[in-house]
């Protein structure tokens, strides 16, 4: 009896793919590739460092929103309180930041640190306390809104305008959101994804229950998504700080569910277990390029309300298609399997 | 009939251990308003209580069914909002075409949940993204609608219903509420369509093994769920006599809120009705409590945060993974 799968099923390159696990990183970029050039065809300064640091520096608060909400969706869970932490860090930042290269170092640093201790404490209410994710982070939302709005009631503070133009602009010819984004994905992400802890996220996503009886210290790995949540939160809020200079107590507010169309669109399972940063990264993008799509088309506003909730349900529409397709390959494979099993 | 009236409450009474719970926590929200300001465990005070809990009860409703179902429903919200804009605009003060209003307001809001159901039980979206991209496309079209500017004000007569109280005592809404919420338990505990609830939410796979037309539920209950905001949406109008763009946003999360506290699992097949009223209860208690010891804003958010953690640390927590 033989399992040579490749030997008695060709398959074609288009389900090859379909195949994949991959399939909806794919596509999501195959869209993104789409967009990039219906964009440089309408606006003529699009292939510049200029337009692609825009570009990437309009993204870049959403990404690490999106990067926070992948981790923790990648174990099964959901976070809703990225917004809002996103909004403390930011107030926080304005608060006490000040001209000094010390005072700056030291502020990212405490930012963080509060960053960490947000994903300790959501982390904890999960693990210890054995509190769904999405109730969990939903009244820490509230807490920590609350929180923001009790530090800074209106928006003010001050940051350093030279963090503007570090933040937002270009190294001779690398835009500087694309170092930070570079350098996060290297730093961060790959390390922690082929880490043992980054690859038993993908086991409790798949099957808690089985990644606990094969030895997985489950408890242990949730709590370390929910903190790569709390950094990410962190750099977004420190972001959003930077490029605006200010501090706003409802600013993060948008970037809590935004975070989970971009997360989907990227492919990563609201079921958990599949998707990564890559995918989530893609997604972020399509969003934000299609929005500048829009603005050039002159499209009104309350339009793009309707394209952006249209383009997420036909995305994941497509997704479930070839989910679809998939099952029904993995059904015939099996059949195959099954025929083979009996005959021998 | 008596096929599909199941004649006992027995899946009514197996929560009653849990549900418990909610009703002592909101007996003790009043007492503690009480204790803080004289005055507050009133019965007028209390029916004023109801008053406000019976719109976020409507709202509640819907989405405990659908959360009982293993989903959620985040559109209710911009359907709140849509039903208010488009209900204030086209009555513009008049009683004239008010139940035609209310018949097109009602009629979207079943149009909007079956367009959600079927994307979440036809093609397999998952029900946060699915609801999640409705409400932005319905916000858009609320804001389509009304240019960014809502104009119109609620009918007199709408507003009397939304207002007024029945001999001066007890709330017409709340008679609403009651009325509906007893049609919602009765069906819930005793007829068939209950039982196929409680199947899908515990395992929609072996409910579809079972014969249970899946998808078709699930299609009713988006759709119960989108058209009971769009009444909250009509009924929050009359109440407040005008309508804005953010009406609806306050019941997106204290919906889902009022669910858990009253005992459901968010994870579906766990849970009842008459467990959510009290959830609804509590989160008013909580907002109007909080005010009367001036605490601001800041404070109120991160209050009631703290005390929706500890409630759910008393009984919503989940079992080990060992047992």
């Amino acid at each position: 009896m033989s399992f040579n799968i490749q030997k008695n099923t060709r398959y074609n390159i288009v389900e090859t793919i379909s195949l994949s696990h991959s399939w909806p990183v794919i596509i999501i970029y195959g869209v993104l590739i789409v967009m990039l050039f219906i964009l440089s065809t309408i606006n003529p300064t699009f292939p510049s460092v200029f337009s692609v640091t825009n570009l990437l520096s309009t993204a870049l608060p959403l990404i690490f929103a999106a990067l926070a909400q992948t981790s923790v969706v990648l174990v099964k869970g959901i976070d809703l309180s990225i917004g809002p932490a996103m909004s403390l860090i930011m107030v926080i930042a304005a608060k006490i930041m000040k001209d000094s290269p010390v005072s700056i170092g030291l502020t990212i640093c405490i930012c963080i640190l509060i960053g960490l201790l947000i994903g300790l404490l959501n982390g904890l209410m999960v693990v210890v306390a054995r509190l769904q994710p999405i109730i969990v982070t939903l009244a820490s939302s509230s807490i920590l809104a609350g929180l923001a709005l009790y530090i800074m009631p209106q928006p003010g503070g001050y940051i350093p305008a030279i963090m503007n133009t570090i933040a937002t602009g270009a190294l001779v010819f690398f835009p500087v959101p694309l170092i930070i984004l570079i350098g996060v994905l290297l730093l961060i992400w790959l390390p922690l994804h082929s880490s043992r802890i980054g690859q038993s996220w993908f086991a409790i996503g798949g099957n808690e229950a089985g990644a606990y009886y094969s030895g997985i210290n489950t408890a242990k790995a949730k709590l370390s998504a929910f903190l790569v949540a709390g950094l990410f939160a962190s750099l977004g809020g420190l972001t959003l700080a930077f490029q605006t200079l200010t501090g706003d107590p409802m600013i993060g507010d948008p970037f809590t569910l935004n975070s989970i169309a971009a997360v989907v669109l990227g492919g990563t399972s609201l079921a958990g277990g599949r998707g990564g940063a890559i995918g989530t990264i893609g997604g972020v993008l399509v969003l934000t390029i299609a929005v500048d799509i829009l603005f050039f088309f002159q499209v009104s506003a309350y339009y793009q309300y309707v394209f952006s909730g249209a383009i997420v349900i036909f995305a994941l529409a497509l997704v479930a298609f070839s989910e679809f397709i998939r099952s029904k390959h993995f059904k015939q494979l099996q059949g195959q399997l099954k025929r083979k099993g009996d005959n021998s | 009939m008596r096929n599909f009236f199941p004649p006992n409450w027995k899946s009514l009474k197996s929560h009653f251990p849990i549900i418990v719970w909610p009703y002592l926590a909101s007996l003790l929200l009043i007492l503690l308003g009480g204790f803080i300001a004289p005055g507050f465990e009133s019965p007028d005070h209390l029916l004023l209580i109801l008053n406000l809990a019976s719109f976020l009860g409507l709202v509640a409703a819907g989405q405990s069914l659908v959360i009982l179902s293993g989903g959620i429903d985040l559109s209710v919200s911009s359907v709140i909002t849509l039903a208010g804009v488009v209900s204030a605009t086209l009555m513009n003060g008049s009683n004239k075409n008010m139940l035609q209003v209310i018949l097109i307001v009602l009629i979207l809001g079943m149009v909007i949940g079956f367009i959600n159901g079927i994307g979440v039980a036809f093609i397999k979206i998952h029900p946060m993204v699915m609801t999640l991209g409705m409400t932005s496309i319905v916000q858009g079209g609320a804001l389509l609608f009304t240019n960014g500017a809502p104009k119109g004000s609620a009918a007199p007569l709408l507003s009397h219903i939304a207002t007024g109280r029945l001999f001066g005592i007890v709330p017409y809404i709340l008679l609403i509420w009651i009325s509906i919420a007893i049609i919602i338990i009765l069906f819930m505990h005793r007829s068939i369509w209950g039982r196929w609830l409680y199947a899908i939410g515990n395992s929609p796979k072996a409910a579809f093994y079972s014969g249970i037309k899946v998808n078709w539920v699930l299609v009713s209950l988006y759709l119960i769920s989108s058209t009971l905001a769009a009444l909250a949406g009509v009924l929050l109008t009359g109440y407040t006599r005008t309508s804005y763009l953010n009406i609806g946003d306050p019941y997106q999360l204290s919906s889902i809120a009022a669910v858990v506290i009253g005992g459901s699992s968010i994870l579906g097949g766990e849970g009842t009705y008459l467990g959510t009223i009290a959830g609804c209860i509590i989160m008013v208690l909580l907002q109007s409590i909080l005010p009367i010891i001036s605490v601001p804003e800041a404070g109120r958010r991160i209050i009631s945060g703290t005390l929706i953690l500890l409630l759910l640390l008393l009984y919503g927590r989940g079992r080990k993974i060992r047992s």
